[in-house]
């Protein structure tokens, strides 16, 4: 299956060619390879039904020649499918390295950050709340000291 | 600095009133919301996984065919200079891949993890106590300022007035002026944020999507091969037995293209649209916001367990 891998070849010679390319480039690239193995993926197809259907309509089975053809053909296949798979895995990491993604990465860290800070805002409020309870406690108590000691009067001055 | 603070309570109130905007009714959508892609990771996790298995069964059986040489990388695998030690295949067309195959959607994961994070940090926010707590801690402090007067006028003698109840009113009040600022934060930090999100969010779930319908090819190519060697199969034994496992065969494979996860990252972007939308009285009703996380939700949960199950499906080595 020569074709099937020149074609998954050029595809990523096409990519390698322009890394750091933009996923409309990837795509277009990928699509274009995939279009060139799906012809070629249909004539395998419509020649193996051809041999199937030939014989059904004689009403026979297969020749010998036609079952070699068929397992031939059957194995092309599968080599072909083979490219299919390369292209789908090539293409995915193509695109998972693009710049497009870096691009969203840093947009959505950015977004995280702010709603950190506004969550780190909120925890501010409650901090400022909390002190002041704080303050007007220590306050409480040391009034009542200072309450307790004007009525009992400080000692050594009475 | 409590001036400031105070001056800036006072504006975010007023802000708010004149908006008439609440976080709480919010709750809901954002934990759905957050739920759902918390699936929608688990799902992309998978498929990073599953086109490693795929990629790795097809470099395998071109090693074992004899069609690509296994060998360390170049500098690697020796006993001086050597800081790693990895294997590559290289074909006789002299291309040259890393063996084991590395994990391909690194950065894809990394940025569904971002959109997960920014999910959760929706969540924390609108879920956030702080009213509740500042409530507290304003109580307190009145409680103190009232125990404190009391003191001080017990300390004037027996026969001196009770200190008139003043902490409940000012301490209402006080906390209706914070719960409102508190309300008014968290509004404006929903709103800012799924406004800044909404194009990322978008680009990314349909650069998910397009990955996923790559990423199927693995699965396939699997069995789309699998239908043709069942149907060569049946001519060789015409058998009931054989036209059962063909017949299951193709079922198997039409379930599989009838359940691609491409829609439900499109139903992620749909979902965060309205979200945001909604946020910003941009003519999208609180109730169609709801309806389209909810849609995500479902597609998410079902689609996180079709993906988990596909590894049943469709076998890990292809046949060939």
């Amino acid at each position: 299956m020569a074709r099937s891998r020149s074609t998954v070849r050029r595809s990523t010679a096409r990519r390698s060619a322009t890394q750091g390319s933009t996923v409309k480039e990837i795509v277009a690239a990928a699509t274009a390879a995939e279009n060139e193995l799906g012809v070629l993926e249909l004539k395998l197809d419509d020649e193996i039904k051809a041999i199937r259907r030939t014989a059904f309509l004689e009403d026979r089975s297969l020749t010998d020649a036609e079952n070699a053809r068929q397992t031939e053909l059957v194995g092309m296949l599968g080599e072909m499918r083979k490219a299919v798979q390369v292209l789908g895995f090539m293409t995915a990491e193509g695109l998972s390295r693009s710049k497009d993604v870096q691009d969203l990465l840093h947009r959505m860290e950015a977004v995280n950050a702010g709603l950190q800070d506004d969550l780190a805002k909120l925890k501010k409020i409650q901090k400022v709340a909390e002190t002041a309870a704080e303050v007007a406690d220590a306050l409480a108590k040391a009034g009542e000291k200072l309450a307790k000691l004007a009525a009992e009067g400080i000692p050594g001055l009475g | 600095m409590t001036v400031r603070w105070l001056s800036q309570i006072l504006t975010a109130t007023t802000l708010l009133a004149a908006t008439a905007c609440s976080t709480a009714e919010y709750g809901k959508p954002i934990n759905d919301f957050a739920a759902a892609t918390a699936e929608a990771e688990t799902v992309l996790a998978e498929l990073n996984t599953q086109l490693v298995e795929g990629y790795g069964a097809v470099l395998e059986s071109t090693i074992l065919s004899g069609r690509g040489l296994v060998e360390a990388k170049a500098g690697e695998c020796l006993a001086v200079g050597s800081t790693r030690c990895r294997l590559e295949i290289l074909t006789r067309d002299g291309e040259r891949r890393v063996y084991p195959p590395e994990p391909p959607l690194t950065q894809m994961i990394a940025l569904m993890a971002q959109i997960n994070k920014y999910a959760a940090n929706l969540k924390a926010l609108v879920e956030a106590d702080t009213a509740k707590q500042v409530e507290g801690h304003v109580n307190a402090a009145l409680g103190s300022a009232q125990n404190l007067a009391q003191t001080v006028v017990t300390a004037g003698g027996a026969s001196s007035p009770p200190v008139p109840q003043f902490a409940t009113p000012a301490g209402a009040a006080v906390n209706w002026v914070v719960g409102h600022y508190v309300d008014s934060v968290k509004y404006k930090g929903l709103q800012d944020a799924t406004a800044a999100a909404k194009s990322p969010v978008r680009n990314a779930a349909q650069l998910f999507s397009v990955t996923a319908g790559f990423a199927s090819r693995i699965a396939r190519a699997d069995l789309a091969s699998d239908a043709t060697r069942a149907t060569t199969t049946f001519d060789g034994d015409k058998s009931k037995a054989s036209l059962a496992a063909l017949v299951q065969t193709a079922a198997k494979y039409d379930a599989f293209l009838t359940a691609g996860p491409q829609q439900m990252f499109q139903n992620m972007a749909a979902a965060h649209d309205a979200l945001a939308d909604s946020l910003q009285n941009q003519g999208l009703s609180y109730a169609a916001a709801v309806a389209r996380i909810e849609t995500f939700a479902a597609e998410a949960k079902k689609l996180s367990k079709i993906v988990k199950d596909l590894r049943a499906v469709v076998p890990a080595k292809p046949g060939g």
